[in-house]
């Protein structure tokens, strides 16, 4: 039986004295009124998703470009975060 | 059904005098119509209906009246041409048992009035379908270099047409960041209308909040582009980075008190 959780949202910080990349999970209830005034940057499943049948895959691909997005969306803050990227910026093409 | 078929007079220098001798008795044909007649006559009134907004994209539906007017005047424009097709009535007296049965035209099937249009020799002679995509393609050229220009001029402007809803917002940041010619590649904006713009009568009409907060705001709405082109760079799709824009876009004006 898997432990319960409660909903979350992730917020996502770069220091960059120590270069470091902490993760925090918070309540989403907790979010809400931040998020409600916030910019919205939607990534559809359906678009980025590998699908199989009727499900999507989240492989390799989709865990990449959701990485390399959340780089991009550090470096606008932080230009010498921007230098350290090497990850192709572009979609790759999934093998099939 | 097409009626626009090709009708065309030679050059425009040395017409073919027969189609031209043809296409002036069809233009005094329709002024000693009487209008009431042919506005009584729905089927008429449809195809020509049909035919004007096959022809001219431009043509809004209106009533009977309106749409033999448009025609009248297009036809004395010379924009369109009218022929009679029977040679035998044109320019002759019609026995009166003879015009019940048959109509104005001189035909029963009415399917086979030959209204032609002389094609503009700049512009797509084709469907209505390609006269939108050439009207798009004009639209959108022109609100990018409008919008790239003087944006809080025109933005506000475009978004209450309904043109943004209809092309999606300007892409102002990949744009400006392209050409290094651009007037707003690193220029304040605002300060460029203000000194070029002497009436403040959009200053009236479209102002919600002082000069300094729309500057905010229009510098705002540059990041939040930028930040939804850093999340498209490695996605593939294109509804989230449209979305992405539109909020960017909603949030804009929402700073700006719309």
């Amino acid at each position: 039986m898997p432990r319960l959780h409660p909903l979350r949202s992730i917020i996502v910080n770069y220091s960059p004295d120590d270069q470091r990349i902490s993760v925090y999970g918070v309540d989403k209830a907790k979010t809400e009124t931040i998020t409600a005034g916030a910019l919205e940057a939607p990534i559809f499943l359906e678009e980025e998703a590998h699908k199989e049948g009727a499900e999507y895959k989240l492989d390799d691909e989709f865990a990449r470009r959701l990485g390399v997005a959340m780089l991009n969306v550090l470096a606008l803050s932080y230009p010498d975060l921007r230098q350290l990227i090497t990850a192709t910026n572009a979609p790759l093409p999934r093998k099939e | 059904m097409d009626l626009a078929s090709h009708y065309r007079m030679g050059s425009i220098f040395n017409p073919d005098p027969e189609k031209k001798a043809a296409a002036e008795a069809g233009r005094k044909m329709l002024d000693a119509v009487h209008p009431d007649v042919w506005e009584r006559n729905a089927d008429l009134v449809q195809r020509i209906e049909d035919f004007l907004i096959a022809s001219f994209p431009y043509f809004r539906k209106g009533n009977a009246h309106h749409t033999l007017d448009a025609l009248r005047r297009a036809v004395w424009k010379g924009d369109v041409f009218i022929v009679e097709r029977e040679a035998e009535y044109r320019g002759g007296y019609v026995a009166t048992q003879a015009r019940k049965e048959s109509g104005f035209w001189g035909v029963d099937n009415y399917d086979e009035v030959p209204f032609t249009k002389e094609p503009w020799p700049d512009v797509p002679d084709t469907s209505a379908a390609d006269w939108d995509i050439w009207h798009d393609a004009n639209n959108l050229a022109m609100m990018h270099a409008a919008v790239r220009a003087a944006p809080a001029l025109f933005l506000p402007m475009f978004a209450q047409a309904g043109w943004i809803s209809r092309y999606g917002v300007p892409d102002l940041s990949e744009g400006f960041a392209a050409t290094e010619s651009t007037p707003l590649g690193d220029a304040e904006p605002f300060e460029l209308g203000e000194s070029t713009l002497s009436d403040d009568v959009m200053e009236i009409a479209a102002r919600g909040v002082s000069e300094g907060q729309e500057a905010d705001c229009y510098a705002e709405y540059e990041r939040a582009l930028d930040l939804c082109t850093a999340v498209a760079g490695p996605m593939s799709g294109e509804r989230g980075l449209a979305l992405c824009r539109a909020n960017a876009f909603d949030n804009y004006q929402q700073c700006r008190g719309y």
